[in-house]
């Protein structure tokens, strides 16, 4: 992804005593800790554990980082410049906040636990609604704040993205 | 032939910030988790100390709020390098090879790390595994993987904070930082609206936590209710009684009687302590019953003598060690009455225990037995 006229990276080295002392030191960490999640296999249900990890890759790896690609990308093509950055910082808190709240939603706890009233003792929908509202008053507040009119010309923080030198399109190798 | 990526806040400054956060926040939850895998396990060279009272309480606090944190940065972070996902040839050589293997069990595991733990703290078991188990296994995991992704990375860490980019004021670099800032805004509103079921001052904002301060009988929140331990129906047996043995002069068995009539003499002691939840909620109460080291005096228990409390309920957590410096604390109790009524059912009535810095889980409730070690 380097742009013309920028000279890339040199890639990490992945030698030199640092590396290889850092893959021992971490791959015999690592490696205990598959042991005791196989010595403890009745518990850890390894099969069970590796279903989750290597789903919870996938679906992070070609579920969800694509989707929030895709909305970036219609919020570039869509959004007035001005109100491209706090429409992208709602969008971004409100999808963390509901995922992360999704235990307290869905509320699975109040099965599990019958007879104890403080476990999720919240209404997480109203709150939740509550808090996403709060958010996007804050969205509308950054925009208003940064549209040009009520702001004036001030072209060092308008310049748009289409400006962007090349080489801060190169992602981190 | 893969997507295109052109958002200019991603560069190797971004991804080495928040490179910095993630490996800061999951190392605060790796010490904080061990220390209370210690705490709950001790081996024999280690002694919780009884001291300084808030010491447990802000260390599981702090696993918990750095685990919800992680959770937009690490995401912000993967966010930052998901072009390398497309990256083609996919591997440069054999160490190349052996570097991205290690990020299958870096990414997956962290990712496990945070959700059973955000679906532990909300009372969801829905994987089938044992939760604690596979939680610390999976965090060595995680810490191995994590040192082989450093030893691999550091060089690009260094090079990217200490290299200032070019033009400080180009429209890349406020993206850049606008992003951050999402990032930052996002745990923060996380945190604000969770982490007052643990810092008593949030407490009114923490309206997305599992648990609310306040809430629960006798104004504070309860792990395992008495129908769920299976105790409900043994507490209210006349026969019951707190035997009180082990390497003693004079066991004794004590009626409920006998010990309110110690909370009205000498032995009667308040604490003002708090219940601290390896879940990360913590809630201060006031607590009236009997100086244990008082109780242990008083039957010829030996001086610095470990004890261990056990509980009417069976299994779980139903027993609990308590070391020389628990046994003997001044604010150790017995305790019979929670912010000046006698114990309900949930909180362990007829007795409990309660000592300054201890687990919640080792706070046993239904006390039957109390053996001097």
């Amino acid at each position: 992804m380097s742009g013309p006229g920028t000279t890339p990276d040199p890639p990490e080295p992945l030698a030199g005593w640092r590396w290889w002392t850092g893959l021992a030191v971490g791959g015999a960490v690592g490696l205990f800790g598959l042991a005791g999640l196989l010595r403890d296999a009745t518990k850890t249900m390894p099969l069970v554990w590796l279903k989750w990890l290597v789903g919870l890759v996938v679906v992070h790896d070609f579920v969800l980082a694509p989707l929030v690609l895709l909305a970036g990308r219609r919020l570039r093509d869509w959004a007035p410049e001005t109100w491209r950055w706090p429409v992208r910082l709602g969008l971004i808190t409100s999808g963390v906040l509901v995922l992360a709240s999704v235990p307290v939603l869905v509320g699975v706890g109040r099965r599990t636990q019958p007879h104890n009233a403080s476990v999720l003792p919240g209404n997480y929908p109203l709150a939740l609604a509550v808090v996403l509202s709060l958010v996007w008053l804050g969205v509308l507040a950054l925009g208003i704040w940064g549209s040009p009119r009520r702001r004036g010309p001030s072209p060092g923080r308008r310049t748009t993205i289409e400006e962007t030198p090349a080489d801060a399109n190169r992602p981190a190798s | 032939m893969g997507p295109t990526f052109t958002s200019p806040a991603r560069s190797e400054r971004t991804t080495a910030i928040l490179g910095v956060a993630v490996g800061v926040l999951f190392g605060v939850c790796l010490l904080t988790g061990l220390l209370s895998h210690l705490i709950q396990q001790p081996p024999g060279w280690f002694d919780w100390p009884s001291r300084p009272v808030w010491l447990y309480r802000w260390t599981q606090g702090l696993h918990v709020f750095c685990g919800i944190a992680a959770i937009p940065v690490l995401l912000a972070k993967l966010w930052s390098v998901y072009p390398n996902l497309w990256r083609w040839p996919p591997v440069r050589g054999v160490a190349h090879a052996i570097e991205r293997a290690w990020i299958v069990p870096l990414l997956g595991g962290a990712l496990l790390l945070l959700v059973t733990g955000l679906m532990n703290i909300g009372y969801w078991y829905g994987w089938g595994f044992d939760f604690i188990r596979t939680h610390y296994w999976t965090a060595w995991i995680v810490t191995g993987a994590l040192v082989v992704h450093l030893a691999a990375k550091l060089p690009v860490v260094g090079r990217a904070l200490a290299r200032r980019h070019a033009a400080a004021d180009t429209a890349a670099d406020l993206e850049r930082r606008r992003f951050l800032l999402t990032t930052g805004v996002t745990a923060g509103v996380l945190l604000l609206t969770t982490a007052g079921s643990a810092l008593t001052p949030l407490r009114r904002l923490a309206v997305l936590s599992p648990r609310r301060q306040g809430i629960g009988p006798q104004g504070l929140p309860v792990n395992k209710d008495a129908r769920s331990a299976g105790v409900a129906d043994k507490l209210d047996d006349p026969g019951w009684r707190l035997a009180i043995g082990g390497r003693v002069a004079h066991p004794a068995s004590l009626t409920l009687d006998d010990l309110r009539a110690r909370m009205a003499g000498p032995m009667r002691h308040a604490a003002r302590l708090p219940i601290a939840c390896v879940e990360g909620w913590s809630q201060e109460a006031n607590w009236r019953g009997v100086r244990l080291r008082d109780l242990l005096e008083e039957v010829g228990a030996p001086a610095g003598v470990a004890v261990r409390v056990q509980s009417l309920q069976r299994g779980g957590y139903s027993s609990a060690l308590l070391n020389p410096a628990h046994a003997h604390d001044p604010d150790t109790l017995l305790a019979l009455e929670l912010n000046g009524a006698p114990l309900h059912p949930d909180h362990g009535f007829p007795v409990r225990l309660i000592a300054p810095n201890n687990p919640g889980v080792m706070q046993t409730k239904w006390l039957e037995s109390v053996t001097v070690l």
